[in-house]
């Protein structure tokens, strides 16, 4: 009995040729860019840098021509991926709206939308954000309370979206809200809507600093907000099934588990220095469990290629991905000489100081490891 | 699948499901060998998987004698099938016919040389699979592959923790009846890492079916009224063992496809073989553990099947080298990169 499929998938030509473009092109571009900095992964923001990633035609790259996309296959975006993270590039402005905002618009919204939409974010100009958790449902997502109520031409919007990441510098959100009161069935009666971010009339925005002192979350909070009925993502109603789908783009990336390889880069060159029996082994390790889940990544890259659904596999993926990235600070811990401190005079403890302080998030974003392993237990046939 | 692989695949589960029983097991470990059987997987032609067809082999893959190496794990099969495999593989890559009845190969272990010199072979190899039943010995010298007869070298009795034999063979300059070059390509280290992929796939098949079993446990043991398998805390648990199990598969694959673009020149395979035995010997720790706790006291006695993977698992994750000989070889083999250069050199490696 084979729960998952996790079949082999070598990437074709072209996704290792585009891998060698964006190399060079990230050599260039971010030459002098510091390791502490490539740390923060895809939390790492510049516009600027996501404009030039629109110019190259790297956002949107296997959506539709029609509306600017690259029509390219799954395998050459997993590459592109896989090169950004590598190299720590500052891709946050644009990561969410070309992972999961623009496929669920494509998916579900309108050939208006499409058109309206998609353009702007292949450019590398227009910024989406996640408006799903609140602050009484985080897991228990079909508990919203966010509610929308029909006016004339649209819909008012009322209640509060939390750990929204990026709002503060988004253009749009997509929000998951009530179109209807909760009933027998929890998951009926949620719509999805474009949020225009742009659009301040009864809309607030507050940053929420996070424990390493950053401000990439926010607190959202929507009085009276009117969203027009053009604006609706898909039939009123059906937005469980499109979050579900969206959530299935969100866990399926390389970004979970190559968020913290900054560090395992750091750590190499710190072993270089100061080689030892230890050091080889545990970095070894790390190695070995690093091939081990990009070979399941891609795996999951393939499903997405031949259209088949890699939410479990993406599941099993992000749950063991973030095993290991958290794992990586405390072996680092082990094997460091100094203290880590963001002020550090060394990479290695930047970067550490960093990673330490980020992966207890690993867990908890895009669904913690307790829901995950709901998810997969599901699968195993136990649910 | 291609069709040869199928067909074995096919074969080997017929094979196993029908004569593989408890009782078969039992007695293996009471010493009574299963004849019967390891004359039925010869005369399928199992053991010649990866022997040319001039020699009367398959000609097969590594991809394909995975297929059988993952049965004998699922199935626990108390035989010297992968060594047999392999013995009659390294022998062919040498220009000698693979002799009839059972051949075996030696060493098995890390640091234990054994010299060939004019046709005659000296040394000690200890913790040889099934040693006490081979007809015959394929012994891996630096300087070639000879084949030696059971009569000419003498024999110590031991075991592992699953109780298959692992005896120590001494060659006290023992007459070789064919000696040839070690396999184009190979050396006495790569082979070694034969072992150690073999072993890899062998554990994926205990960890499937262990898996298995545990979630057909969850489902049909009651407790408080309901199955276990309804407990959140058990689901989680299982879901974590599901997950490493799956990882374990992939890595297995990854190894034995590794190999065979090796065998056709393109790359050399030991980080795959290395990576996929540092990843499944790790599995066997937690899928080991969550198996036993999800079991109870029932998994914990010697009547109950759990225990004939388990402790293979918990001896084949130290053979041919454990996770941490085979991480510490990783690591050696990255520390001699730049830094910078990890992720450019990952990705050169096939997936
Ligand atoms: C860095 C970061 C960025 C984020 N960005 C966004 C964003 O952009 N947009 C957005 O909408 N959300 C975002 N989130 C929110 C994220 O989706 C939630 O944190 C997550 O869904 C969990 O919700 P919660 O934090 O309310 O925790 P809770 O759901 O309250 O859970 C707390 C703990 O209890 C466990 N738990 C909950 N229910 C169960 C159960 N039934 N069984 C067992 N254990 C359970 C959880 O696993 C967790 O360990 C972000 C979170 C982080 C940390």
């Amino acid at each position: 009995m084979q729960y998952f499929n996790f079949d082999p998938y070598s990437l074709p030509p072209e996704a290792e040729e585009l891998r060698q473009e964006v190399r060079e092109f990230l050599h260039k571009e971010l030459a002098d860019y510091p390791a502490v900095l490539r740390s923060r992964s895809w939390a790492g923001l510049d516009p600027d840098f996501s404009r030039k990633m629109g110019e190259k035609g790297w956002i949107g790259l296997t959506w539709p021509k029609k509306y600017g996309g690259g029509e390219r296959s799954f395998f050459e975006r997993y590459a592109l991926l896989e090169e950004l993270l590598a190299y720590g590039a500052p891709v946050g402005s644009h990561w969410i709206a070309d992972r999961q905002s623009g496929p669920t618009i494509l998916r579900f919204g309108t050939e208006e939308q499409c058109h309206r939409i998609l353009p702007g974010i292949i450019k590398g100009e227009s910024f989406f954000c996640i408006g799903m958790s609140e602050p009484d449902s985080g897991s228990d997502l079909a508990s919203i309370r966010t509610k929308a109520d029909k006016v004339d031409g649209g819909y008012l919007i009322n209640g509060t979206k939390v750990w929204t990441t990026g709002a503060h510098h988004c253009d749009w959100m997509i929000a998951l809200v009530r179109t209807s009161p909760p009933s027998e069935n929890r998951h009926a009666g949620m719509s999805q809507f474009l949020i225009n971010l742009k659009q301040t009339k009864g809309l607030t925005i507050d940053p929420i600093q996070n424990l390493a002192g950053e401000k990439h979350f926010n607190m959202v909070v929507f009085e009276d907000f009117f969203v027009p009925e053009e604006d609706r993502i898909g039939a009123e109603g059906d937005g469980w099934q499109q979050v579900t789908a969206e959530l299935a783009f969100e866990r399926s990336g390389p970004e979970r588990y190559m968020s913290s390889i900054q560090l395992l880069i750091e750590l190499i060159r710190e072993a270089k220095l100061d080689p030892s029996k230890k050091a080889q082994e545990q970095i070894g390790r790390l190695i070995a469990h690093l091939a081990t889940l990009r070979r399941m990544s891609i795996s999951v890259a393939g499903k997405l290629e031949s259209h088949s659904n890699p939410a479990l596999e993406a599941s099993v993926v992000k749950d063991l991905g973030a095993i290991y990235e958290q794992e990586m600070p405390e072996i680092a811990h082990r094997f460091a000489r100094t203290e880590a401190s963001m002020t550090a005079a060394t990479d290695f403890e930047q970067v550490r100081a960093y990673i330490t302080q980020a992966a207890v998030s690993f867990s908890l974003r895009g669904g913690t490891r307790e829901i995950l392993r709901g998810i997969i237990a599901r699968g195993l046939g136990l649910r | 699948m291609n069709e040869l692989r199928q067909i074995m695949a096919d074969t080997v589960e017929k094979l196993f499901s029908d004569q593989v029983t408890k009782n078969l097991k039992e007695q293996a470990e009471a010493a009574v060998f299963p004849e019967k059987l390891s004359q039925a997987i010869a005369e399928n032609g199992l053991l010649h998987v990866l022997v040319p067809e001039n020699m009367g082999g398959v000609s097969g893959q590594f991809a394909d004698a995975e297929v059988i190496a993952r049965a004998v794990g699922r199935h626990a099969v108390p035989l010297p099938i992968v060594e047999q495999i392999i013995a009659n593989y390294l022998l062919a890559g040498a220009g000698i016919t693979p002799p009839d009845g059972i051949t075996v190969f030696a060493p098995v272990r890390e640091n234990e040389t054994v010299h060939l010199k004019d046709g005659v072979v000296t040394g000690t190899a200890t913790r040889v699979p099934w040693g006490r039943k081979a007809d015959h010995v394929a012994v891996v010298t630096e300087e070639g592959i000879a084949l030696v007869k059971a009569e000419d070298y003498s024999l110590t009795e031991n075991q592992n923790i699953a109780a298959e034999p692992r005896d120590t063979l001494e060659f006290k300059g023992t007459k070789s009846l064919a000696s040839g070059n070690l396999p184009s390509g190979m050396t006495v280290h790569s082979i070694f890492a034969l072992g150690a992929m073999m072993r890899a796939s062998q554990m994926t098949g205990a960890i499937e079916w262990i898996l298995e079993a545990s979630v057909q446990y969850a489902n049909d043991r009651v407790q408080f009224g309901r199955p276990l398998g309804k407990f959140q805390a058990i689901q989680q648990n299982m879901a974590e063992m599901a997950g490493h199990a799956a990882a374990a598969g992939a890595a297995a694959l990854g190894a034995f496809q590794a190999a065979d673009l090796a065998e056709e020149g393109d790359i050399d395979s030991t980080f795959e073989i290395a990576a996929a035995k540092t990843r499944i010997s790790e599995t066997a720790g937690v899928v080991t553990s969550h198996a036993h706790q999800i079991h109870g006291a029932i998994g914990f006695t010697y009547e109950h099947d759990l225990h004939f993977r388990t402790r293979r698992l918990w001896s084949w994750r130290d053979e041919f080298g454990s996770d941490s000989y085979w991480a510490d070889w990783i690591g050696g083999h990255i520390l001699e990169l730049e830094a910078d250069d990890l992720w450019p050199w990952l990705t050169t490696r096939p997936t």
